[in-house]
């Protein structure tokens, strides 16, 4: 481990520094977002007859497909962000605290990406006001779709605020170090700010981080996104409570496999050995294998109760499901991850960065795979075999399968402007690992009040 | 006017304002169902606890409370007016 002492010239060296990489990172995230967004044109001309997707009942194949997975895979990712940064605020795990802001603007770019594969999948993006929102009043009552984005926009309304909150202090006291040309931005963010508004910030941020950590894991992943499938018993591959706590492994799986290569793609970039330290990763790691074993537990569990004396429906979709690779292929790879976790602990000597990120990798594309396929499986065998008469096949459409590079690169693209506008890690961060608890910085600007 | 006829007026302004009807099983459509106690009353709650706690928390201080409220509400208006944004851009472009 580096005895480097972090200072604030670390935290700003992304602001400050541009590499050459930084660049080309740059130009490849916009090439492929952009060719996404080239693609979504044609689809926009087009319609959904150029996806793989098909008319429910009379089309054959199924009416939900990547889309959709991508949909879930990306709030599963978003989660592993506030979520962290919460447990760093409540339940005191300061030992991530470098990693937390990061994790939190994760959430951001998550969601976002999210939130985006609805409007690509409604066909008509005007619709997400003319049908969501114009009759709001009216479908809240009964459809999960609307639940579903009504607790999408509280999340990311209440981890934006998070965020805000956050970054008075810090933009405040590293004021002048920041780039001059943002000045409009740094005034808006610090409105009002005054030093004695630190601790009742603290507090409201408490409360904040206390909602967040109930909400999203328990009521959004484990809650109103499963619900979308959960409440359906004609479609036994979904119906089920097993629904709820199966979809928050997968996120949690996820979204610390997202955290991890984020935190190693900034630590390589910014020489933050000091800061996101090997301590961090192995941790992060032992987290992902808690995770993955939750996720296998509860796959083990619809399983056997799917094959032995269920109903026949059951019956047919659990057999449907084992008889395929990419279900078989899923499961493998987190099982593998497992494995490799396990074993590491018992022998430290197998653990390495490198490895982690590994694991990382696979377990985001079994989870996508996976997160596919079960929507794809769930209509794929209704009870009563409802579609059988209109027989069809689903495999995603070129536009589908660059629609999952083109959310990465818009990912990307976000951290890659982010980190050149604000601190990616958090002032407190450095304080902490310098020995001081926190608030051992006067603001740049000593004022009582810095009126915008 | 009669009371009758007033009643009436209420009534199929309510319908028309909620547009609420009858199911032709009897059951009305529109009116508060599963997803408005799931919603407002339990996955929203955390969020009316947080707010509660803002403004009735030590150390007190209401202008930031509010500020809070701001950011919140602010965040969420602006994505959706965006959307609206777009929406009526859309429907100017193509319709």
């Amino acid at each position: 481990m580096s005895t480097k002492t972090p200072n604030e010239d670390d935290i700003l060296r992304p602001i400050r520094h541009t590499s050459k990489k930084y660049y080309v990172m740059l130009a490849v995230s916009a090439v492929v977002f952009t060719a996404f967004l080239g693609l979504w044109m044609i689809q926009l001309a087009e319609g959904m007859a150029v996806t793989g997707l098909s008319d429910w009942g009379s089309g054959g194949g199924v009416t939900w497909g990547l889309y959709i997975g991508a949909f879930i895979w990306w709030v599963g990712i978003a989660h592993g962000g506030i979520i962290l940064s919460a447990a760093v605020r409540l339940l005191g795990m300061e030992r991530y605290m470098p990693v937390a802001r990061l994790a939190e603007m994760l959430t951001l770019a998550g969601l976002s990406a999210a939130g985006f594969y609805i409007i690509v999948h409604m066909g008509r993006p005007d619709r997400m006001v003319t049908s969501v929102l114009g009759h709001y009043h009216i479908t809240v009552h009964n459809s999960p779709l609307v639940w579903d984005v009504t607790v999408i926009t509280a999340y990311f309304v209440m981890t934006a605020t998070y965020l805000a909150l956050t970054l008075r202090y810090d933009v405040t006291r590293l004021r002048d170090q920041l780039p001059n040309h943002f000045e409009p931005l740094y005034k808006l963010l610090t409105i009002g700010y005054s030093k004695k508004e630190d601790e009742v910030i603290e507090r409201m941020v408490w409360w904040l981080a206390l909602a967040i950590i109930i909400m999203a894991p328990l009521l959004l992943h484990g809650g109103v996104i499963p619900w979308l499938f959960a409440l359906l018993p004609s479609y036994p591959g979904w119906f089920g409570a097993i629904q709820g706590p199966q979809f928050l492994t997968i996120a949690l799986t996820s979204a610390i496999s997202g955290v991890i290569i984020l935190s190693y793609a900034f630590r390589k970039a910014y020489d933050w050995g000091h800061i996101i330290t090997d301590d961090i990763f192995r941790g992060l790691t032992l987290w992902l294998g808690f995770f993955a074993m939750l996720f296998l537990w509860l796959q083990l569990q619809q399983i056997v109760s799917g094959t032995f004396h269920s109903t026949t429906d059951h019956a047919y979709a659990t057999e449907a499901k084992l008889s395929h690779p990419i279900y078989i292929g899923s499961i493998a790879i987190v099982a593998a991850v497992l494995i490799y976790i396990f074993a590491q602990t018992v022998r430290k000597s197998l653990f390495s960065k490198r490895r982690s990120i590994v694991a990382a990798v696979a377990v985001l594309a079994a989870t996508l795979a996976e997160k596919v396929f079960f929507v794809v499986e769930g209509l794929m065998y209704p009870t009563f075999s409802l579609y059988e008469a209109t027989p069809g096949a689903y495999w995603p459409s070129v536009i589908e399968f660059v629609s999952v590079l083109g959310t990465i690169g818009m990912v990307v693209l976000f951290f890659l402007l982010v980190a050149k506008v604000v601190p990616v890690v958090e002032l407190h961060a450095v304080e902490h690992l310098r020995g001081g608890h926190g608030h051992d910085h006067e603001p740049e600007k000593a004022t009582e009040e810095v009126e915008a | 006017m009669n009371l009758a006829t007033l009643s009436m007026l209420a009534w199929d302004a309510s319908s028309y304002l909620l547009q609420w009807r009858y199911h032709g099983d009897g059951s009305v459509v529109s009116f508060p169902g599963p997803g408005t106690w799931i919603i407002f009353g339990v996955v929203l709650m955390p969020i009316y606890v947080m707010a509660l706690a803002w403004f009735l928390g030590k150390p007190a201080d209401p202008k930031k409370a509010v500020m809070g409220v701001v950011y919140l509400v602010g965040i969420a208006a602006l994505l959706w007016i965006g959307m609206l944004v777009q929406t009526l851009m859309i429907g100017v472009t193509f319709f």
